[in-house]
């Protein structure tokens, strides 16, 4: 126990030097700790906003639309097993215990007229007690509400600029539907959905499922089912259970989709995610680096004590432990202090939100499903791992130079004459 | 043996009378083949009862109207109502270069414009560009008559055609295989301006509409940017001259 005391005593020694060491790890760690909130909050983020508006946690579709999805089909669609209606699926999808809620969907293409322009949107109709029990168009109605029946429709409140209409307004839509003839409807507006994101309000309208099969000439049929599992980390073996089940029904035409594989900017994020660990390291390493030079200097200026503690009978372990001990107790109380002060900055900003103008422009012009305000993730995890990552890079950059002074020849070291 | 004058003169005069009084196959230029072509595909004013049959990737559908057209050389005003029972009530109306449609379940009229008139008419092959375009092809574009060429045994012209500079038209260029004896055309390509071929149109079935007047009562237009589809445009009834009632080709009509 006296080792952990004499490297405890050292730190006092010099006092600036210990400081200044402790104040780099402080600003290394803090920097990572905040970092780490922001790539999680905007992943998580970014990954909400998918799941919810696009991919669910396993998203089913007959494999020949999941080709073609860009041009939004009609004739390609989940009509449940051996067409047996789409409802029936649902319904024996929701009976499975892995599976919480399903959401099935209609996707297609609209215009408007405006002038001289035509305005395109894309319309989405939707199950409204589903969607009113589990989805998130509800909570994103910033004004009016959601529709009831028939040609009520809910608008995208950049749409809605678009169209130069207002909530309460009529507006005339034109679309094709199922054999492929235009057809033109009017539709009342009952609500505007605010969801912060721009390509969702910007492009999007949403109405009953019924009115959208009915206008489109589609019987129980819908082009995608979104399922929902309680843990989307389950995602991946939801899907291979899904597809499991359909097989064992004879039925090959659906692919379902996990979330986590459901467009290559969620994979590249993830990725990301992964790549970013080895930054973080760097980062730590690079605040390590002063307290490896100061311990350096240390070895060097004691050399003649080391001289001296050997021989008094330590061993060159003891005398490697105690300038190990003393790096760590910096790295500790450094890392802290960052912990602390990145702690403090990560919450502010998981509250408050960080908005970046030129990145929110940009936003508006790309098909990215992203808030244009980013919110960092305060948890103890990100606390819990960025210190003992801070107190582990630290503890092994000090490495070397103790084992330099647990080297040392006492005889040799005593005659040591620091110049 | 002297002939005499009187006889020499009147072999001369004989001998011309023979010939042509048009201007002889060889001597046609692009613009006059395509000139008698306009005339020929001209309507002063006309009923008529056609179908368009749109085959995609197996599927099949098929779309009947009624259309009346009147037009004055400038100007070409249409007003075509779909009959078949999924599209019934639907309309129609080609008025000063501007479409517009009436749908039965929609309040407001609906105008097409821009470019959204390059789009496929009911899902067809036939873009809504490709039925405004009603202006003489003699105004819209330079004519290069090619190679003759043959067609199902008759011999027809090949013109080349590129657009005038400042014409709005739905494709630069085309190509035209027109029927030598008839003035109707056979076969079309457009391409676009970088020399792309967008869309065929093959004439199935001809037919004499007045003395010496041939026009098209069949054809099939294929897009070529997309695969495995084509439509069929057939009329079935046509009455030229028709007399249109005052008033019915208009925007009131339409609603």
């Amino acid at each position: 126990m006296y080792l952990p005391r004499i490297a405890w005593r050292n730190l006092t020694r010099n006092p600036a030097r210990t400081i200044i060491a402790m104040a780099a790890i402080a600003v290394v760690v803090m920097i990572v700790v905040f970092s780490r909130g922001f790539m999680v909050g905007v992943t998580e983020s970014m990954f909400s906003s998918y799941i919810d508006n696009e991919l669910g946690h396993v998203r089913i579709v007959d494999e020949e639309y999941n080709l073609r999805e860009a041009l939004l089909p009609l004739d390609y669609f989940v009509d449940g097993v051996q067409g047996q209606g789409a409802s029936q699926l649902v319904a024996e999808l929701e009976a499975r215990d892995d599976v919480a809620y399903v959401l099935p969907r209609i996707r297609f293409g609209a215009m408007a007229s405006r002038n001289d322009d035509m305005v395109r949107m894309l319309g989405i109709g939707i199950d409204l007690s589903a969607a009113e029990q589990h989805g998130v168009i509800p909570e994103e109605i910033s004004a009016g509400r959601m529709p009831r029946e028939g040609n009520e429709i809910v608008v995208g409140s950049r749409l809605l600029q678009d169209l130069g209409l207002e909530l309460d307004d009529r507006v005339t839509l034109v679309f094709s539907d199922y054999y492929q003839s235009l057809r033109g409807r009017t539709f009342d507006i009952v609500g505007i959905r605010d969801s912060g994101i721009a390509d969702i309000d910007r492009n999007y309208f949403y109405l009953p499922l019924e009115t959208a099969q009915e206008m489109l000439h589609l019987e129980d049929e819908v082009n995608e089912l979104l399922v929902f599992s309680p843990d989307m980390g389950d995602a991946e073996a939801l899907a291979a259970g899904i597809v499991s089940f359909l097989h064992g029904q004879d039925e090959t035409r659906y692919e379902a989709l996990p979330w986590n594989r459901g467009t290559a900017l969620i994979e590249v994020y993830a990725e990301m995610n992964n790549i970013m660990v080895l930054v973080y390291i760097l980062f730590i390493a690079m605040g390590a680096v002063v307290i490896v030079s100061a311990l350096t200097m240390i070895v060097r200026e004691r050399t003649s004590e080391i001289g001296m503690m050997g021989s008094l009978g330590l061993k060159g372990g003891d005398i490697m432990r105690v300038f190990l001990l003393e790096g760590t107790f910096m790295g500790v109380l450094g890392s802290l202090a960052g912990v602390v002060a990145g702690g403090v900055i990560t919450w502010y900003f998981s509250l408050a939100g960080l908005r970046v103008d030129a990145f929110a422009d940009m936003l508006m012009d790309v098909e990215m499903l992203m808030e244009p305000v980013f919110y960092t993730a305060f948890n103890l995890e990100n606390l819990l791992v960025s210190f003992l990552l801070s107190v582990v890079v630290v503890a092994a950059s000090c490495f070397i130079p103790a084992l330099q002074a647990a080297k040392m020849e006492p005889v040799h070291a005593l005659r040591y004459v620091d110049d | 043996m002297k002939w005499p004058r009187t006889v020499v003169a009147f072999a001369v005069l004989a001998l011309f009378c023979m010939l042509p009084l048009r201007p002889g196959a060889a001597e046609l230029t692009g613009e006059e083949i395509m000139d008698t072509v306009d005339e020929n595909q001209f309507i002063a004013s006309a009923r008529m009862e056609s179908e368009m049959i749109i085959r995609d990737r197996g599927r099949e559908n098929v779309k009947e109207m009624i259309s009346y057209v009147e037009s004055d050389g400038e100007v070409t005003n249409a007003l075509a109502e779909f009959v078949n029972p999924r599209d019934r009530g639907t309309k129609y109306l080609m008025q000063d270069d501007e479409l517009w449609m009436y749908f039965p379940d929609a309040e407001d009229l609906v105008r097409i414009s821009g470019h959204m008139l390059r789009e496929g008419m009911m899902g067809s092959d036939f873009s809504y560009q490709d039925a405004l375009e009603s202006e003489r092809l003699t105004e819209l574009y330079t004519f290069e008559k090619e190679e003759m060429d043959s067609i199902d045994g008759r011999e027809v012209y090949v013109v080349k055609a590129v657009a005038r500079e400042g014409e709005e038209v739905a494709y630069y260029q085309r190509r035209f295989w027109v029927d030598a004896e008839r003035f109707v055309i056979l076969r079309e390509e457009m391409y676009a301006r970088d020399g792309r071929l967008l869309k065929e149109m093959i004439t199935r079935e001809v037919e004499e509409v007045q003395e010496g007047r041939w026009m098209p009562m069949e054809v099939v237009m294929e897009d070529k940017l997309k695969e495995g589809t084509e439509t069929v445009y057939r009329i079935k009834i046509l009455e030229l001259d028709y007399d249109i009632p005052e008033g019915k080709i208009s925007l009131d009509t339409l609603q």
